[in-house]
């Protein structure tokens, strides 16, 4: 069975060295479809594992296997151990499937483009990062998935290496994300030296006996948190999110909607016996994600990009999961991950099927009247709006209400989150309902007609989406081509899948009715404070699931009223309430205070000591304290460096002199 | 323990005075000319000036050789008190002397086949 | 009286001692020999075949626990494993030698057999446990080694650094000697486990003057060899000077033996000094770590820097034995190895070429390989990465080895003291680094074509000719290693434990 799970490992990267390779050789979409198969192995392995797992008794359902021992002495137990439980086995079949079609969408979707084959190389190089993050059992192979996942992603956001603002967005992402990397690194030193060990179970079999809020492990899981926010784009780390939807867009489904992000809340989840002893972690966590999900709400209302539109709601969405798994609600946080990332992949699909219809166009101003143009884009959109929105029976609605419903358990300030998630949650609908009618409803544009007389629109222009800068179609830029889910086969099943997903998934854990996630996850958590205590009574349930429902369809009538009947609405809306409208069009400034907070005294900083400092202090004699002192250093030690024995001689009787004195005196 | 070291003494004492004696003896036994004039001590008519100067150069075969001779020389003192005890010491010694001898014997053919035992 | 028998020798526990002591008589015979190919290919060869006999006599010994030849010598893991590192250093520096102006000019037998004698000398120093035996070892390693340095007769700066070394050197011994006579004065006894008894007794003379000074002459006397600051001037000297295959065998292998005698004398005769010695040696690691790094920062010479930076990593490697714990050791012993890998590669790097280039070791050598000659390119990038204890290289665990030991011993500050030291080591390494990537290979640098045209006659000392494949072998072998070790630690680490676990009476 470990052997399964190993394959599952080599498949992506036996994939990634392939097609790297050859990545000048494979002919047409040759390496797309190596990847593909690569990634589909993986799946099917993830299923033998999976199988395998349940075949075994509910107490033995934690098993290690470890490749080799990277350093095993004096204390630290360094392994590339992977760890096979049920919560891994889950991760592991979301991302291998949900990989899988987004493989299968991309082998179209990137066709046409002159990095084809240097795009699958990425893409199953980051699947391969993703399960190795996904599988560690020790903090080592964690650590080196959760820095290759970064690097993947980095790499695929600026994939159109020669747009100014893709790389930019790339570096964004990465230098964000090696602060988590770092936290995550002095996090887990912190475990180190708590528990002596970085292996998981060892850690988790210690974990209960430790004290409650020991202030070394608090700051540890905090430390570890951090890099949890950064991956999980999470506040304040959440500003390279946004930026990464420079990436091609099926990068955004897979990577920053389906699977990455999540990664956080998996970390939470998989720390859990730490963060039970550590609640003043777990709470920094629930309510990092309560501000998070809400203020990210906020931002997709005005956000014109359809892109930034998915990526906020994306913020939010996971928001929800970071809360959950930070109160408690271990199995409600993972349900959602599983359902978002079915109609999170899905609307990032359709996304990408209207910017292939737009020949490469993210402005939602400029569409509209897709819904006869593309009919097979607007359903599935559609599933994946409603399954976001809450509305019963697709699978967010019940995702999102379970995580509600068991934070609200923990009672206490707890209802202040819940409550932020419930309007969140209208909000969530609002804006993703704002994007299907204005993307889909109203009058056809150009493009939209064209494609109804059955001609895909084609840019004579090229331009960068971002910043309307002109660009051709060579390496490094998008290729000539676009494709719309109507017309691409593969594009069309992966769509049509998650679709079936996003519908159904839900059907897994239906309150009072069904709990598969819950009792194939109970092993993992077997022993947790919360993990079945927080259930909440039948009647709590039910309110909270009408009072959801409800929630889901005001908003959805709320967009229909603004974006559908009364189309004028909104800019009245705008101009009355403009410094709202601002806030949430900005960002909440967010880029802007990070720029006013750090880069900006940092580079002022950098300035004046440039120009100010340097020039008027000394011109040449200080360059900043430290140098000063290691040149003036480097002077003296050279200066003594006469190569003249005599002075090496004084030397040495100073030096003698000096030991011997020192041995003298301190008896 | 001191008196143990008291042949030593008497053999340093005896070393020195030897030397002293060999030194003067010459001077103090010797004939001195009554008249000495500068062209008594130059040698006759013709041939090297006996008088060795501070820069006077010997030849580099000359060092060499009084080192190696003195190399083992000194080396062969250690075979003494193997030759003393060696019904004590039994076999063990006897192969210690034969190590001894080899590897002596190594640097005999090394100094040999290097050439600096010719004299150049 | 005498005793009636002779100690008794232990042949097998021995037998990597004389393995080497052999071959370098037998090379040294050898190479009388008339036959150019004899002397050329034969003597080195022998010389590789001792060694490698020595290596697997030493494998083959590897769980030995004794004391041999009346208890002068003591062959265990420590003594083993850092013999084995000697040997490793000697075999490599053998091969860089191979194509070398030194041994043509000192003569092969002499310079090989000169060779093997000092690592015989180091492998008796590291298995000393015995005043007398500690420093007949320390002259054994160190007489050799000063002939060595001056062995390109006919290039005076060889001889400058031969006689400084001398010289220097000299004055170490004497120290040292004084030192151990003082010791022996104070404690009476010259057995390593006896001095430890003396010391431990009540009323004994662990605060006796006699002891301290002797103390004291003897941490200097060992830290000439190590050249740790401020008796580390000799160092670059003698290093630039030298020939660089000798300046590769005395910056790895000498620091070998060196530290490896330090374990032994500090962590086993004096160890119930160790408040005593333990401040003063975290000071001179400090001052070492100080100036090595500030001193490497600024040359144009790699030798120079390399040798620089050996004192520093002296220093980062002196905080293991600090802290007297089987951790410390067993982190000096891993890093020893990284150090000793990365080292030779950088060396085989500037030996190839100071000979492609006719440039000598000026940084310039070296510019531009990263497109030309990437075989050497890399080898060196590793090797200063590897150095400055970048991650993923054996340099960086066992510097956070090194660390995690002084920080285990309650001397956390002098692990900050390397993390500082390192930091500011990136400065010289990463220059060479840039030099080799990111600037054009200058114009002047004669580029050989197979050495057709205009063959250079085979016994210039300088001006270019090809490398040598076997030159190119080390620095990919050797940089190998800290990649190798980087990502598989697992062997290297069983080596040091086993090491460390000789010094069981540690924590």
């Amino acid at each position: 069975m470990t052997t399964a799970a190993w394959l599952v490992l080599a498949f992506p990267l036996a994939g990634t060295v392939i097609i790297g390779l050859g990545h000048r050789a494979w002919p047409g979409r040759m390496a797309g479809w190596i990847g593909t198969l690569a990634i589909l192995a993986s799946f099917i392995c993830s299923i033998v594992v999976f199988v395998n797992l349940q075949d075994r008794d509910e107490h033995h359902r934690q098993v290690t296997s470890t490749l080799f021992d990277y350093a095993d002495t004096v204390g630290v137990d360094a392994k590339l151990t992977i760890l096979v439980d049920p919560l891994s086995v889950l991760m592991m079949l979301v991302v291998t499937g949900v990989s899988t079609l987004i493989h299968l969408y991309s082998v179209t979707y990137m066709t046409g483009d002159r990095g084809f084959s240097r795009y699958f190389a990425y893409l199953n190089f980051f699947v391969f990062s993703m399960l190795v993050l996904v599988l560690a059992g020790n903090f080592v192979p964690l650590i080196i998935g959760w820095a290759f996942v970064g690097a993947a992603s980095y790499l695929l956001i600026s994939f159109w290496y020669r747009r100014r603002t893709a790389t930019r967005a790339g570096v964004k992402a990465f230098v964000i994300n090696v602060v988590g990397d770092i936290g995550l690194m002095f996090g887990a030193y912190f475990v180190l030296r708590e528990f002596a060990t970085l292996d998981f179970l060892g850690v988790f079999e210690q974990a209960p006996g430790t004290a409650v809020n020991t202030g070394n492990l608090v700051a540890g899981m905090i430390l570890i948190l951090v890099g949890a926010f950064a991956k999980s784009a999470q506040m304040p780390f959440h500003t390279w999110l946004a930026d990464a939807m420079e990436g091609p867009t099926p990068v955004s489904s897979l990577i920053h909607a389906a699977t990455m992000v999540t990664a956080g809340v998996y970390l939470i989840a998989r720390l859990w016996p730490l963060f039970e002893v550590t609640p003043a972690a777990a709470n920094v966590a629930a309510i990092v994600g309560a501000v998070t999900l809400f203020v990210a709400a906020t931002i997709a209302l005005t956000q014109t990009d359809i892109k930034r539109v998915i990526a906020y709601s994306t913020m939010s969405q996971i928001g929800y999961m970071i809360m959950g798994v930070g109160a408690g609600a271990y199995a409600a946080g993972m349900f959602h991950f599983m359902t978002h990332a079915f109609f999170k992949a899905l609307l990032f699909m359709g996304a990408g099927s209207v910017i292939g219809a737009m020949a490469g166009i993210q402005d939602m101003d400029r569409m509209g009247g897709f819904r006869r143009a593309m009919p097979f884009t607007f359903a599935t959109m559609l599933v994946g709006g409603l399954a976001l929105s809450g509305v019963p029976p697709f699978s967010g609605f019940f995702s999102k209400d379970e995580i509600l419903a068991w934070t609200a358990q923990r009672g206490g300030w707890f209802w202040i989150l819940v409550v932020a998630g419930y309007v969140a949650a209208f909000l969530t609908a609002v804006y993703t309902f704002r994007m299907i009618f204005r993307v889909f409803g109203g009058e056809p544009v150009p493009e939209a007609r064209e494609l109804e007389q059955g001609h895909l629109h084609h840019a004579e222009v090229h331009v960068n989406p971002t910043d309307g800068e002109v660009e051709d179609t060579d390496v490094g830029f998008p290729g000539p081509e676009h494709f719309v889910a109507e017309r691409a086969f593969p594009m069309k099943v992966a769509m049509g899948t998650l679709a079936l997903l996003a519908t159904v998934a839900g059907a897994l854990q239906i309150p009072e009715v069904t709990h598969a996630i819950d009792s194939f996850l109970h092993p993992t958590f077997e022993g947790s404070r919360y993990y079945e205590s927080l259930a909440p009574s039948e009647s709590f349930t039910f309110i909270g699931m009408a009072v959801g429902a409800a929630i889901g369809l005001g908003g959805i009538f709320v967009a229909w009223q603004l974006w559908s009947r009364h189309r004028g609405v909104t800019a009245q809306l705008i101009t009355r309430l403009k410094p709202l409208y601002a806030l949430s069009h900005n960002k909440w400034y967010f880029d802007e205070i990070i720029d006013a907070l750090f880069v900006r005294p940092a580079a002022w900083f950098g300035r004046f000591a440039q120009q100010t400092f340097e020039r008027l202090v000394v011109n040449g004699a200080i360059v900043g304290g430290a140098s000063l002192i290691v040149r003036a250093g480097s002077a003296a030690v050279r200066a003594a460096q006469s190569g003249l024995l005599r002075s090496y001689a004084a030397l040495l009787v100073l030096g003698v002199g000096g030991v011997a004195l020192y041995f003298l005196l301190q008896s | 323990m001191l008196r143990s070291y008291l042949p030593a003494l008497v053999f340093l004492a005896i070393g020195g005075i030897l030397a002293l004696v060999f030194t003067y003896a010459n001077t103090l036994l010797g004939p001195t000319p009554r008249k000495t004039v500068k062209a008594t001590y130059e040698p006759y008519e013709s041939g090297l000036p006996s008088e060795v100067k501070r820069t006077f150069r010997f030849g580099i075969s000359f060092y060499m050789i009084a080192m190696l001779f003195l190399l083992f020389d000194v080396e062969v003192i250690f075979l003494f008190p193997v030759a003393v005890k060696l019904r004590e010491f039994g076999t063990f010694a006897m192969y210690e002397a034969i190590t001894f001898i080899g590897l002596l014997a190594v640097a005999f053919v090394y100094v040999w086949r290097r050439g600096a035992l010719s004299w150049r | 009286m005498i005793a009636a028998t002779g100690p008794h020798i232990d042949v097998e526990a021995l037998s990597p001692l004389l393995a080497l002591t052999g071959g370098g008589l037998v090379v040294l015979l050898v190479g009388l020999l008339r036959p150019r190919v004899v002397r050329e290919v034969l003597v080195p060869l022998l010389a590789l075949a001792s060694l490698a006999a020595a290596l697997g006599l030493a494998i083959w010994q590897w769980d030995a626990d004794e004391e041999i030849i009346a208890g002068a010598l003591r062959v265990d893991t420590l003594a083993l494993a850092f013999t084995a590192f000697v040997i490793v250093a000697a075999a490599i520096t053998v091969l860089l030698s191979w194509r070398a102006v030194a041994p043509r000019e000192a003569a092969h037998g002499e310079y090989y057999a000169m060779l093997l004698v000092s690592a015989a000398g180091m492998s008796v120093l590291v298995q000393a446990q015995n005043l007398v035996s500690l420093f007949i070892g320390f002259e054994l390693l160190s007489v050799p080694l000063y002939v060595l340095c001056a062995s390109e007769m006919r290039r005076s700066s060889s001889l400058e650094a031969g006689l400084k070394y001398l010289i220097i050197g000299s004055v170490g011994s004497a120290t040292l000697l004084y030192g151990l006579a003082l010791i022996y004065g104070a404690t009476g006894r010259t057995d390593f486990a006896a001095i430890a008894d003396a010391l431990n007794s009540v009323g004994g003379p662990v605060s006796d003057p006699l002891f301290l000074t002797g103390l004291a002459l003897s941490v200097v006397g060992l830290a000439f060899k190590v050249s740790v600051a401020p008796f580390h001037q000799w160092t670059p000297d003698a290093y630039e000077g030298a020939p660089t295959p000798v300046t590769a065998f005395m910056a790895t292998a000498t620091k070998v033996a060196a530290l490896g005698v330090i374990i032994r004398f500090f962590d086993v005769a004096l160890i119930n000094a160790q408040p005593d010695w333990a401040p003063a040696l975290a000071a001179l690691a400090t001052i070492t770590i100080v100036v090595g790094n500030v001193g490497a920062i600024g040359q144009t010479s790699v030798k120079r820097l390399l040798a620089w930076s050996s004192v520093a990593q002296a220093g980062y490697m002196l905080a293991g034995i600090v802290v007297g714990t089987q951790h410390g050791i067993e982190a000096v012993a891993f890093y020893l190895a990284a150090y000793l890998v990365m080292n030779m590669a950088a060396f085989a790097v500037v030996v190839a070429r100071a000979r492609e280039t006719g440039l000598g070791d000026a940084i310039e050598a070296l510019e531009g390989i990263g497109q030309s000659k990437p075989l050497l390119a890399w080898p060196m990038t590793i090797a200063m990465l590897g150095l400055a204890g970048i991650p993923g290289t054996a340099g960086f665990i066992g510097k956070f080895f090194l660390i995690d030991g002084a920080v285990d011993g309650d001397y956390a500050w002098l692990g900050i003291v390397i993390v500082v030291g390192s930091a500011v080591s990136l400065v010289y390494y990463l220059k060479v680094v840039a030099a080799m990537w990111m600037r054009p290979a200058p114009r002047s640098v004669p580029v050989l074509a197979g050495g057709a045209v205009d063959d250079p006659p085979a016994d210039a000392p300088a001006g270019p000719r090809a490398a040598g494949g076997e030159v190119t072998l080390v620095a990919v072998g050797c940089a190998a290693g800290p990649v190798v070790f980087g990502v598989l630690p697992g062997p290297l680490f069983d080596i040091a434990r086993d090491a460390a676990a000789a010094m069981s009476h540690l924590f």
